[in-house]
């Protein structure tokens, strides 16, 4: 009989990929508990898997992985792997959910992750993390970042030889362990299924499976990864040499409707010219890349430049659709039609299929969650995102997109869902767990040395006895001893006694890395009364036996030194404590468009005031002159019910006309000034600044100024959401995209002209069935879903002729100024390689979104950055996409970059969500280790004023010497090293540790 | 603590004081060892916050104190968990390779370098190569120029 547990939490995430892992740490910050499914042995998803991040070629693993502990060690989030949903019933705000774990048959808990077990399981099967591109054994750790830290038993795989069981030296491992079940009541449900790559057919018919040097783009991830099959060397699997082409194939599968799944995925034409570049990154010799795509769309932030970047590092780009991959002479023959016509063959040695996405469904969550999108997409709309429906459905399985994208969603769906639910978060202040400190001031330092074993990990190269007894013979250390496992439960007991045995006050532990391990010994040297800054770690295992296996004899030496070293340092450590900021309840939201609005609104509904600073006169922003959503919904009835809710919302205090002229303070308490007239101060815990954008006014361009009938999209659509009719006797319009975006001035893509296009020139035809509509473009990116909207627009007989920017179109505005001739524009069609002159009634220019012209103003106060092309720029590119570099201010909507109404309400309810974590507590924990400054040896030179990152450092106008703001200090020591005084300290890693640490090299 | 300079050739190893960054380069290091790379046991790794922490202080105690070689390495730009750190400490590098040099004292004994959490092997890599680098130009002596070294001493 299985076993059946019973369990409740604030709130459930099913899927710890990215995104849900996103959802569950907002709400843990917004003081909820959690619990966090996972379907697979580890948290991480896809993520885990990739090789580098683009636009910035950051190391995936490196920004993933801490956010992977961060997860584990919250004591509000609860993680369940090897768990799937079987049921949900009940209803928002009281749901059962039945889970299902399946056995992994190693105790988590137990486990060491030594890989024992793995060394002597004589079953190998398919690696899951490296695409079956390697094998590995029926007992394995995903990855060797994985967490839990913990092997796991592939049922499918084990022979119950039982060797494992013998070999594993902490007894974790069960072969009979049953699956369980657990009955979970929670109040609300975010579901976070991910996606997964698509359609076999397609790649099959390109020589997948048959051939091994076709693979898919994830294949291609991890061998390029540093921890992949091949060590991040680019080798073709069938030869196991380094390729000298490479073909990267674009739309495998995607925005093809024979095999149903006609919509963009998005992310593919970015992750191909990432795997482009990396490629050439990657051999010793030269190697040809070529990316056969239809469009390329590099529509996010800062992928425009990415992609010139790759042209410029030789990718090449060849636009046409590949008919076959086949096996001729040793290489692989492509054979594609180029857009000049005919038919070229080319060979290759290694081909990628950039494979599109899928969304994973949820059958078990089907009847809870709101929205049932287009192709198992589970999409909300612009009216779902302001409900708190009890069930959210975040990240690609919401629609196709990247990793920010996915971030923000997960942000926006935790607040949305936690909305709905009458519980208000614990105001509790985030310091970790209080315990009485012994006051070790004036006390001759007693160190403890505690050397691990970790089982043979470090026993079988390093003497740890010899380790040990030398330790004991080190200046001020009172007791040394060994210890099997220094993480297991007992040793924590050990450690605890010999503290109280020997009068401990300072403790050394020669084990693992202090990454992953100082936080568990420092908490058991706290819960005995040792201010946790008492404490270092040797790091024996990952930087000495694992690495010098070879040299046992060295090996203990260096181990030795490294104690040596250790104790040295701790000899000189004093306690630390974090400082404790207070927190004001309440927010300033600067902007009252529809970011600004939804973001105040998300805010207010937790509980919290809000004020929302307008410079204008009215609400409502750039949507005031929409007519629709991407989707087709309305924007003035939605925009009248948001301004609404705002309005009557006794929370949310609403100040038009009202502009900031200053701000100042830190993360939980800033003070803002507002002048509207007269001039009023604001204390409040957190800023949003969603300031919005504005469209570029092309004047010169395309003779747009010079005609009345030459008009941006933005001028068309307001039209349109006036009278459509107005427009009923047009015969031909031209539209020009790329109008000012794209280019050597702003090198960037404004996101929303192509889908505007093609929503105003349906709504033309509406108008006018027999008018000829020709857009002109670049290349066409309705990325995601919003390839429907061009495949319809072809399909009521829109015309597309593309042009590249060196023959540009040529709008002939007539001399004489006669507004009832049409305007003659020349069109250069590359296909048929000849111009024409089109007399069109309308030239319609999809001018660029620019950033709004008091950013640099308003980064200057809110000491924010502005990024290349004057949006506000966010703190990571991928993982932190609202936050700002400065704590406690967040982005919303167009202020960080061009996007639609629908994103900028994502973004705006994700802003909100983020805000929430620092309003729902009472206090704010900062870093214990600061710049300290001995205001005796300042000179007040100001240079550390210069190098510090986080503006935490000035030079006090009256007195002359530096000052930190111990809000603002990140401790990084950046200031301390540049003193030329030595007037700046950074405790516990000063120069005196340095050099105390350097004395005792042997 | 002074070398004694009657170090036998054959029996003598480098040793390489590393300055690694707790966010990128030390995740690094300990990569190399999950990993079970392997690489010549002559570094003694100080941990610090940022790689900016270091100052050339630092670098000319540690050959002070009995190091051959010194490593600085912190994350690649862009990377740096605190923004520009990185940055900051490239620039102080670039005019202390300066002043080394000045010094007489060979290139090869300091290397500033980037390395990620990923690069395990990459790390490992490093540390073979700059063993070698030492391992040439062989145990540090001090700091006087070779032609001064003479009449100073």
């Amino acid at each position: 009989m299985a076993r059946l547990k019973r369990a409740t939490a604030d709130f459930l995430v099913v899927g710890s990929g990215v995104s849900g892992m996103q959802a569950a740490l907002d709400m843990a910050e917004m003081g909820f508990r959690v619990t966090l499914t996972e379907k697979t042995p580890s948290i991480g998803g896809h993520m885990a898997q990739l090789d580098k991040t683009f636009p910035t070629n950051d190391c995936s693993m490196c920004i993933l992985s801490p956010r992977m502990v961060a997860c584990g060690r919250n004591p509000l989030i609860s993680i369940l792997t090897l768990t799937e949903v079987l049921e949900v019933t009940g209803k928002p705000g009281r749901y059962e959910v039945l889970l299902r774990i399946a056995p992994r048959k190693v105790d988590p808990r137990k486990c060491l992750g030594c890989g024992a077990c793995a060394k002597v399981c004589p079953t190998e099967r398919d690696s899951t993390f490296n695409q079956g591109l390697v094998k590995v054994k029926a007992i394995d750790r995903p990855f060797p970042q994985a967490y839990p830290n913990a092997y796991a038993i592939d049922e499918t795989a084990c022979v119950r030889c039982g060797k494992c069981v013998e070999a594993c030296p902490v007894k974790a491992i069960d072969l009979d362990a049953q699956e369980e079940f657990i009955r979970l009541r929670v109040s609300g449900i975010i579901w976070s299924g991910g996606y997964r790559l698509g359609n076999i057919d397609a790649l099959i018919q390109l020589g997948y499976r048959s051939d091994k040097d076709v693979i898919t783009s994830l294949e291609m991830e991890r061998l390029l990864s540093s921890s992949g099959p091949t060590g991040g060397k680019l080798l073709v699997p069938s030869t196991g040499k380094e390729p000298e082409r490479v073909a990267f194939l674009q739309c495998v599968g995607s925005r093809d409707v024979r095999f149903g799944r006609p919509y963009c995925s998005s992310v593919c034409c970015t992750y191909s010219i990432k795997e482009a570049i990396l490629a050439k990154e990657h051999c010793g010799g030269p190697v040809e890349t070529k990316i056969f795509y239809m469009d390329i769309r590099t529509q996010g932030k800062g992928f425009e430049r990415y992609y010139m970047r790759a042209q410029e590092e030789g990718v090449a780009f060849v636009r046409s659709r590949v008919v076959s991959v086949a096996r001729k002479d040793g290489k692989l023959v492509l054979t594609y039609s180029p857009e000049s016509g005919g038919v070229r063959e080319e060979a290759f040695d290694l081909v990628v299929l950039a494979v599109g996405v899928v969304p994973n469904t949820a059958p078990s969550l089907a009847a809870t969650l709101p929205a049932e999108g287009p192709y198992g997409f589970l999409r909300q709309s612009g009216e779902q995102l302001l409900e708190e429906p009890g069930c959210v459905p975040i990240g690609p399985t919401a629609c196709p997109r990247d990793i920010p994208e996915s971030v923000v969603s997960a942000s926006g769906g935790a607040l949305q869902v936690a909305g709905h639910t009458k519980l208000r978060p614990t105001k509790t202040p985030s310091t970790s767990p209080q315990f009485t400190e012994r006051d070790v001031t004036g006390e001759v330092p007693r160190i403890g040395v505690f050397v691990c074993h970790c089982g043979t990990n470090i026993a079988s190269v390093v003497a740890v006895k010899e380790v040990k007894d030398y330790a004991r013979t080190l200046p001020n250390v009172v007791y040394a001893g060994e210890l099997l496992y220094a993480c297991s439960e007992d040793s924590q007991i050990t450690i605890q006694k010999m503290i109280e045995k020997h009068a401990l006050n300072r403790v050394i532990v020669a084990s693992c890395s202090p990454r992953t391990h100082a936080p568990l010994f420092q908490e058991t040297i706290h819960q005995k009364g040792l201010n946790p800054a008492l404490f270092d770690m040797a790091n024996i295992r990952d930087q000495c036996s694992w690495v010098h296996g070879d040299t046992p004899d060295q090996a203990t030496a260096k181990a030795k030194e490294l104690v040596a070293m250790a104790v040295a340092k701790v000899r000189t450590h004093r306690p630390l404590t974090p400082q404790i900021l207070t927190v004001t309840h309440k927010a300033l939201v600067l902007g009252g468009g529809v970011a600004g609005m939804t973001a105040a609104l998300g805010i207010a509904r937790r509980g919290f005031g809000v004020t929302l600073v307008e410079q204008s006169d009215t609400l409502g922003g750039m949507a005031r002159r929409l007519p629709r959503f991407w989707d087709g919904r309305p924007v003035a009835p939605f925009l009248e019910a948001l301004t609404a809710a705002v309005m009557k919302n006794e929370l949310i205090s609403v100040k038009t006309a009202t502009r900031i002229t200053d701000i100042s303070g830190y993360k939980g308490h800033f003070e803002v000034t507002l002048q509207n007239g007269q001039e009023e101060k604001e204390t409040v815990g957190t800023i949003i600044l969603a300031t919005g954008a504005r469209e570029w006014r092309p004047e010169g361009q395309y003779g747009f100024g010079q005609d009345d009938r030459i008009l941006t999209q933005m001028d068309l659509s307001a039209l349109l959401r006036e009278d459509p009719e107005r427009f009923k006797t047009l015969r031909r319009v031209v539209m020009i995209q790329c109008v000012g975006s794209r280019t050597e001035e702003r090198p960037y893509c404004s996101r929303v002209c192509c889908t505007q296009a093609m929503q105003n020139a349906m709504a033309l035809r509406e108008a006018a069935p027999e008018a000829q509509i020709i857009v002109t473009y670049r290349d066409i990116r309705t990325y995601g879903l919003r390839e429907d909207l061009y495949r319809a627009a072809r399909e009521k007989g829109v015309l597309f002729v593309r042009y590249t920017p060196e023959r540009p179109p040529e709008v002939k505005v007539p001399e004489d100024r006669d507004i009832t001739r049409p305007i003659p524009v020349h069109l250069y069609d590359p296909i048929l390689e000849a111009t024409f002159e089109i007399p069109a009634e309308r030239v319609v220019l999809a001018a660029a979104m620019i950033p709004q012209e008091g950013n640099p103003t308003i980064a200057q106060m809110a000491k924010v950055s502005l990024d290349p092309d004057g949006f506000f720029l966010e703190a990571h590119a991928k993982l932190r996409p609202v936050d700002c570099a400065m704590e406690g201010i967040f982005l919303a909507g167009t202020a960080q970059g061009p996007k639609d109404l629908e994103e900028s309400m994502e973004q705006a309810l994700a802003a909100a969500s983020r805000a929430c974590g620092i309003l729902a507590k009472q206090a704010l924990e900062g870093e214990s280790s600061i710049a300290e400054v001995d205001t005796n040896r300042c000179a007040g030179c100001g240079l550390c004023e210069m190098v510090c990152p986080f503006h935490a450092i000035e030079i006090d106008a009256t007195k002359k010497v530096s000052v930190v703001n111990a809000a603002l200090c990140k401790g990084c020591g950046a200031c301390v090293a540049s003193c030329r005084n030595g007037a700046l300290h950074l405790p516990n890693t000063d120069d005196l540790q340095v050099v105390e640490m350097l004395k005792a090299l042997g | 603590m002074e070398r004694t300079p009657q170090v036998a050739k054959e029996a003598w190893e480098p040793r390489i004081v590393a300055f690694l960054c707790r966010w990128c380069s030390y995740a690094g290091a300990d990569l190399a060892g999950v990993s079970r790379l392997s690489y010549p046991p002559t570094t003694r790794v100080i941990l610090v916050p940022c790689s900016s922490r270091i100052s050339p202080y630092h670098i000319t105690k540690a050959l002070m104190a009995g190091a051959d070689g010194v490593l600085v390495s912190g994350c690649h730009p862009g990377d740096c968990h605190y923004l520009t750190g990185n940055l900051v400490a490239r620039r102080k590098f670039i005019v202390l390779k300066r002043l080394l040099a000045y010094l007489g004292i060979e290139e090869a004994r300091v290397l500033f370098s980037w390395i990620s959490a990923s690069e395990g092997e990459e790390f490992a890599e490093l540390i073979r190569e700059i063993t070698e680098k030492v391992r040439a130009v062989g145990p540090f002596r001090g700091f006087l120029r070779e032609e001064t070294r003479d009449t100073h001493v």
